[in-house]
């Protein structure tokens, strides 16, 4: 019994981080039809502001979240200015090596700034800290503080998709560019926005790992696999889809992975990954 | 001409011109050259290029001795260079095979085919260790591994290949050794022991090897529980062996993995009697200082201490040279790259010549005392397989942050801490 309730809730704290990191790339993706390969890397660059904020100010992850939306917001906008902006009606293969390159050269740069060593924040408000949920099953204070933290971002996004003007005008452009451009909104600040957005979501996702979870430069590739599989069973564009999906796939990954051999858990969640697109290609929610 | 037609041409041009580069060169067998080329294959970039950096700085440690002139009782030390090739100076150059065993393979192909070495040292990695000396023997290049603790890589019958450092069977071996030891001092016996390994070369040996030798000893495994590396999370791995509750749990794990499990044994308490490491990610600088207190009380299989210096006081002599030129201490990485240099100088030497047969004739030869090493074995001499013959392994115990010997009882420097105090009373 106590088993099985330690894995539903490590299961479900382990979901809510990837729904989160899903949201992000869905946003990106659900408006402007580009899959973000560096997705990944932006959550490393975000664990590592977190780290050195750490280092130098003694900043708790807790209290850097802020800070790391604002910068992976900025970050997001950047690329899409710099780079994404420019090949918009370029071939879907030159934007998916331009993405693809970005993940190289970010990964490449954290490797040439901060080596590959691997570093974690010992942060005495809540590192090694947990609480006893029952006799028997624990949960650590930082993975407590990352789930709820990531439940309630996921639903302010989707409160700021579904329920303000400006999500309007984000799903206006991710339904139809021509359209919206000439009810007169202005796409290209859209396309910046949502990679701004889809930067926050990854950047919000960062800071809460940051507090128990390794950081080193590839510390993003880790993740993103996860979070293509999240996206595909969500749907394409759905944010609630996303949200479920996270779940879904980390009650999946502790569950089978706590009754079978642990090195097929993977297994499980690609087999997930391989029926959504046999059985129902546009995923849980996502639109056909 | 049709474009298919030419693209085969143009294919096959390609093929060939590739063939008849790899095919290995005559070297120039000059009568006094001023330096021999030796290819040193690492990871300098990827994941685990923190361990390619301490070899790296292990071997320029010894090209500083072995070209310089120093006052040390080490071969090569006070004369300069290769005195049987003139004083010809012994020159490594280094190339990134990024932990990818693929190109590990195609870099030492071209450093004996582009940059003409004599011989090929490395590589970290069982599996780039595995590709690299493929090519090497390939080439007849002799390929000398410094770290690299697959089984796998003896057993080829590879003529050109040599190890140096111990393999996972003696690892392994030893530790279930020492388990027997400690249940006949404190008289009584370990119930069950569980496994714990990631899936690949190296992983797999170590399961494959402490499965084995836990058969021998008579020790039940209750959990033998395989993992791709770099997971997100380990939590179902932990319920798994905390269902099985193993009194010692045996690892083969790459860093980050090895600080994840141990973050999770804490958080879900699992308490067993005591965790063993497979050297990798448990020597791994990393492992200490991120887990600081908790990774206190882990036994670990190690190649080279600090605490040699105590017996043998060229260990400190060398080690503040290093700490010297590098402002750090020396570890078992470092070490064993440090001494297969020597290895390689002393066949070169004998040789006295930069051809890689000759050379691979003198290694099959080496006799090297230990005494005339920085490790703690018997000395250096090869079998048919390329295996040290006289290598031996440590064992340690991080105790106050710093690995201590606690076995063999020869180099001992403190005494074991056996069980391991549970989480909750740390």
């Amino acid at each position: 019994m106590e088993e099985i309730l330690q894995i539903l809730l490590s299961g479900l704290v382990l979901g809510l981080i990837f729904s989160l990191v899903a949201v992000g790339l869905n946003i990106i993706f659900g408006v402007m039809d580009i899959v973000n390969f560096a997705h990944g890397e932006f959550l490393m660059v975000s664990m590592y502001i977190c780290y050195w904020l750490f280092v130098w100010f003694g900043l708790s992850p807790l209290f850097s979240l802020p800070i790391c939306i604002a910068a992976l917001f900025l970050l997001g906008v950047g690329v899409y200015k710099l780079l994404i902006g420019r090949i918009l009606s370029a071939p879907m293969l030159t934007q998916i090596f331009a993405t693809f390159g970005l993940m190289l050269f970010l990964q490449n740069l954290a490797l040439f700034l901060w080596s590959s060593d691997y570093r974690t924040i010992q942060d005495p408000l809540i590192f090694g800290k947990k609480i006893t949920v029952l006799d028997g099953v624990f949960l650590g204070v930082p993975q407590l503080a990352a789930g709820a933290g990531a439940l309630v971002i996921t639903g302010l996004v989707f409160l700021l998709i579904n329920k303000t003007e400006l999500g309007r005008a984000l799903r206006a452009t991710a339904e139809d560019k021509e359209a919206a451009a000439l009810m007169g909104i202005n796409t290209d600040r859209i396309f910046a926005l949502s990679w701004g957005i889809g930067g926050a979501c990854v950047g919000a996702a960062g800071a809460l790992l940051a507090g128990f979870y390794p950081i080193f430069p590839y510390v993003g590739a880790v993740f993103c696999t996860t979070a293509f599989v999240v996206v595909v069973l969500g749907g394409f564009g759905s944010i609630a889809g996303a949200f479920f999906a996270g779940i879904i796939i980390g009650l999946v990954q502790i569950g089978f992975g706590s009754y079978f051999p642990a090195a097929y858990k993977m297994a499980f969640v690609y087999g997930i990954y391989l029926l959504t697109v046999f059985v129902r290609p546009r995923g849980l929610l996502g639109k056909s | 001409m049709s474009i298919g037609r030419a693209f085969i041409h143009i294919a096959l041009a390609i093929a060939a011109t590739a063939g008849l580069l790899s095919v290995a060169a005559p070297h120039s067998v000059a009568a006094q050259p001023t330096e021999v080329l030796i290819g040193g294959v690492y990871p300098l970039s990827g994941p685990t290029a923190p361990a390619g950096k301490d070899q790296r700085e292990g071997i320029e440690m010894a090209l500083d001795i072995i070209n310089g002139s120093y006052d040390l009782p080490l071969p090569f030390a006070k004369s300069q260079g290769i005195p049987n090739l003139g004083n010809a100076r012994l020159r490594y150059i280094f190339s990134d095979h990024q932990g990818q065993p693929e190109k590990a393979f195609s870099e030492t192909e071209r450093l004996i085919s582009v940059e003409k070495v004599s011989a090929i040292q490395g590589a970290y990695q069982s599996s780039c260790a595995a590709t690299a000396s493929q090519a090497s023997e390939r080439l007849l290049v002799p390929f000398i591994a410094d770290t690299g603790t697959s089984t796998t890589l003896h057993r080829r019958g590879f003529k050109y290949f040599f190890r140096i450092a111990p393999h996972e069977g003696q690892y392994a071996e030893n530790f279930f050794n020492y388990i027997k030891e400690i249940d006949t001092q404190r008289g009584k016996r370990t119930a069950s022991v569980g496994l714990v390994w990631e899936n690949t070369l190296y992983g797999r040996d170590v399961g494959t090897e402490d499965r084995k030798w836990a058969e021998k000893y008579g020790y039940p495994v209750v959990a033998d529980i395989s993992y791709t590396d770099r997971t997100t999370d380990v939590t179902s791995e932990v319920q798994q062996i905390k269902r099985a509750n193993p009194r010692i749990i045996l690892h083969g794990s790459y860093v980050s993995d090895a600080l994840l499990f141990l973050r999770t044994y804490k958080e879900l308490e699992v308490n067993p009697d005591m965790i063993f490491g497979h050297a990798s990610g448990f020597v791994n600088e990393a492992f200490v200082r991120e887990l600081g207190k908790d990774a206190d009380g882990v036994l670990v299989w190690e190649i080279w201490s600090l605490d040699l210096a105590g017996k043998q006081p060229l260990v400190a002599t060398v080690n503040d040279l290093f700490r010297k030129k590098y402002g750090r201490n020396m570890n078992g990485h470092i070490a064993t790259a440090f001494t297969a240099a020597f290895v390689l100088a002393d066949a070169i030497n004998r040789a006295g010549s930069t051809d890689p047969v000759a050379i691979e004739k003198e290694l099959r030869k080496t006799s090297i005392a230990g005494k005339d090493t920085i490790m703690p074995w018997k000395g250096i001499s090869f079998d048919e397989n390329g295996e040290n013959t006289q290598s031996s392994g440590l064992i340690c115990q991080i105790q106050k942050g710093e690995y201590r010997i606690v076995w063999p009882t020869a180099f001992k420097a403190v005494d074991v801490l056996w069980p391991l105090p549970r989480w909750a009373e740390r």
